[in-house]
């Protein structure tokens, strides 16, 4: 009962808090996502082996966003990061158009995982700006996500060093956040 | 043994392992540092305190870390001893059996394991139908076992264990851990509101395998920011690798590539050694804007771009400003200064630059002598 008065109580105030897992393959653009929400500038990232994690702030939305290295021998990795997770935040290299098919196969891969089942899926197709970056509905196709079932997907361009995206994508978590808590 | 000084801890928990003079098993709490420190205790108390029932450094060789599949066979599991929950450690004058509760928990612990060891390799041993570990990776493990040595030789070779870009000497051992040469912990503490730092040994450890060089973790970073249609990085121990990948590496490596890329570069010029100093910078004149090339037309040549979004184009139709005709591919100078069999890589680079990525079929043979 108190918990339920102090989600109430978080509801009626706006502040929410929520569990963000980053993932999606190497050199995707995850790390500069990150430290773009956090610092809002854009750090010369090295490859990320292990992960990063920061708060995030946005609109009365607080996250903790774990952003997970996407090198393919650290991907079986990912999956220690998914308990109470409430939304995946799922990377895209929308200019690399050799590896979509790879970047489909391990997001559905990963969304069988039983600890994700409840999760929301936000899809970042970043690097919108690199030359013959690919459309976003094109991606959606290619990453199957019209065959995720019941779950809720959405999918933002983004330009990562711009910032372009980055918060609409938030504004659509944060929205189906609170609609489900 | 100080172990929590500045080394990072990267994996604890509770698990059940074998003694070693008298073989019952005991309950045990252990640790794992970024080091390669591997230390076990009664209970999480004595760990506080620092005192260990044992610890064993798993660096240099005789090392093994061995999966459930794997396991030596002169040991009795007792039964409460899950079969895809057991793992040994195998050094010089001994070998730690434990077990866990569960696979997962297991599997977590031979990732680590084998990461801070250098030895990560595919967990395919686990025993468990883990929805991250397809059949084909599975299938692929022996060619990702002989793919990987192939480049650990490559890598040894003089021109590749000092990173093309950056230049900083090799300290290159296959006995050293090439997983963790970060300072981002793996498992427990993590860097808040800093971005990451840079406090590695820099070594050639990753390669950008469309441009055919070894480089090191911070000239990786600044590949990646190039784009995927100038540079395709790839980690040797940390990323799968095609047997067409670690092929075309092979044919070309730092000398040869250095040859055309840096042909008019002194040699006294300073290489900027520091990323937001001028690295990024430097690599982005060499590869994009091709400022030191041998010349202009070897460096079109030799360029990325000069294939890939044709590529590109046939998957996704979409208009590219680099896209210039794959075919156009002919023969050019390059630098004299390249001895004979840097010479003829150079010839192979430039008339395969044109078919390496409008090769449709991975298994396509080309022919590169």
């Amino acid at each position: 009962m108190g918990l339920v008065a102090s989600n109430l109580f978080n509801w009626l105030k706006g502040d929410m808090h929520a569990r963000v897992v980053m993932v999606g393959l190497d050199a995707a653009g995850k790390t500069t996502i990150l430290y773009k929400l956090k610092l809002g500038e854009v750090i010369t990232t090295i490859p990320t082996i292990g992960f990063n994690v920061e708060e995030v702030q946005y609109k009365g939305l607080s996250m903790n966003v774990w952003d997970v290295g996407g090198q393919s021998k650290i991907r079986p990795l990912w999956r220690h990061y998914y308990n109470n997770v409430d939304a995946v935040i799922y990377v895209v290299d929308s200019a690399d158009a050799e590896r979509v098919e790879e970047a489909r196969e391990e997001l559905h891969d990963m969304l069988k995982d039983p600890a994700l089942r409840n999760t929301c899926l936000l899809v970042y197709a970043n690097k919108q700006d690199a030359a013959g970056a690919q459309a976003t509905a094109a991606l959606a196709e290619r990453l199957q996500l019209h065959g995720l079932g019941s779950r809720q997907w959405y999918i933002q361009p983004t330009c990562a060093l711009k910032a372009d995206g980055l918060y609409e994508g938030l504004d659509w978590l944060s929205r189906t956040l609170r609609t489900r808590k | 043994m100080a172990l929590f000084g500045h080394d990072e801890l990267v994996k604890s928990g509770w698990g059940v392992k074998r003694g070693h003079v008298r073989t019952s098993w005991k309950k045990r709490f252990f640790t794992l540092t970024k080091s390669a420190i591997f230390a076990y205790y009664a209970d999480e108390s004595a760990r506080a305190g620092d005192k260990s029932k044992g610890s064993v450094r798993l660096l240099g060789s005789g090392v093994e870390i061995l999966g459930p599949r794997e396991l030596r066979s002169d040991v009795k599991w007792p039964k409460a001893a899950p079969e895809n929950a057991r793992l040994q450690i195998v050094v010089p004058n001994r070998i730690y059996s434990l077990y866990f509760d569960t696979g997962t928990e297991c599997e977590a612990w031979l990732l680590h394991l084998r990461q801070v060891t250098g030895r990560l390799k595919l967990a395919t041993n686990a025993g468990s139908n883990t929805s991250s570990s397809t059949q084909a990776q599975i299938e692929d493990d022996a060619l990702q076992h002989e793919l990987h040595q192939t480049l650990q030789t490559l890598v040894a070779q003089p021109g590749n264990n000092t990173c093309a870009d950056c230049h900083r000497s090799s300290l290159y051992s296959s006995h050293m851990p090439t997983a963790f040469i970060t300072s981002q912990s793996f498992g427990f503490s993590s860097s808040r509101s800093h971005p990451p730092r840079i406090d590695s040994l820099p070594e050639p450890t990753w390669a950008s395998w469309n441009i055919g060089v070894f480089i090191c973790l911070h000239c990786a970073g600044a590949h990646r920011s190039l784009g995927s249609h100038i540079s395709k990085v790839k980690s040797i121990a940390l990323d799968t690798w095609s047997r067409q990948q670690v092929g075309d590496i092979k044919k070309k490596g730092n000398n040869a590539v250095n040859a055309v890329y840096e042909a008019k570069l002194e040699a006294s010029y300073a290489r900027p050694m520091e990323l937001d100093a001028g690295l990024s910078d430097f690599i982005r004149r060499k590869y994009v804007d091709q400022q030191w090339a041998a010349t202009a037309e070897a460096g079109e040549q030799l360029h990325p771009n000069s294939t890939s979004p044709s590529s590109r184009d046939d998957q996704t139709k979409n208009a590219n400003p680099f896209a210039n005709d794959a075919g156009n591919a002919s023969d050019s100078d390059f630098d004299p200064r390249a001895n004979e069999s840097d010479a003829r890589v150079l010839a192979t680079m430039q008339s395969e630059a044109a078919a390496l990525h409008a090769a449709n079929d991975p298994m396509a043979q080309h022919d590169w002598s």
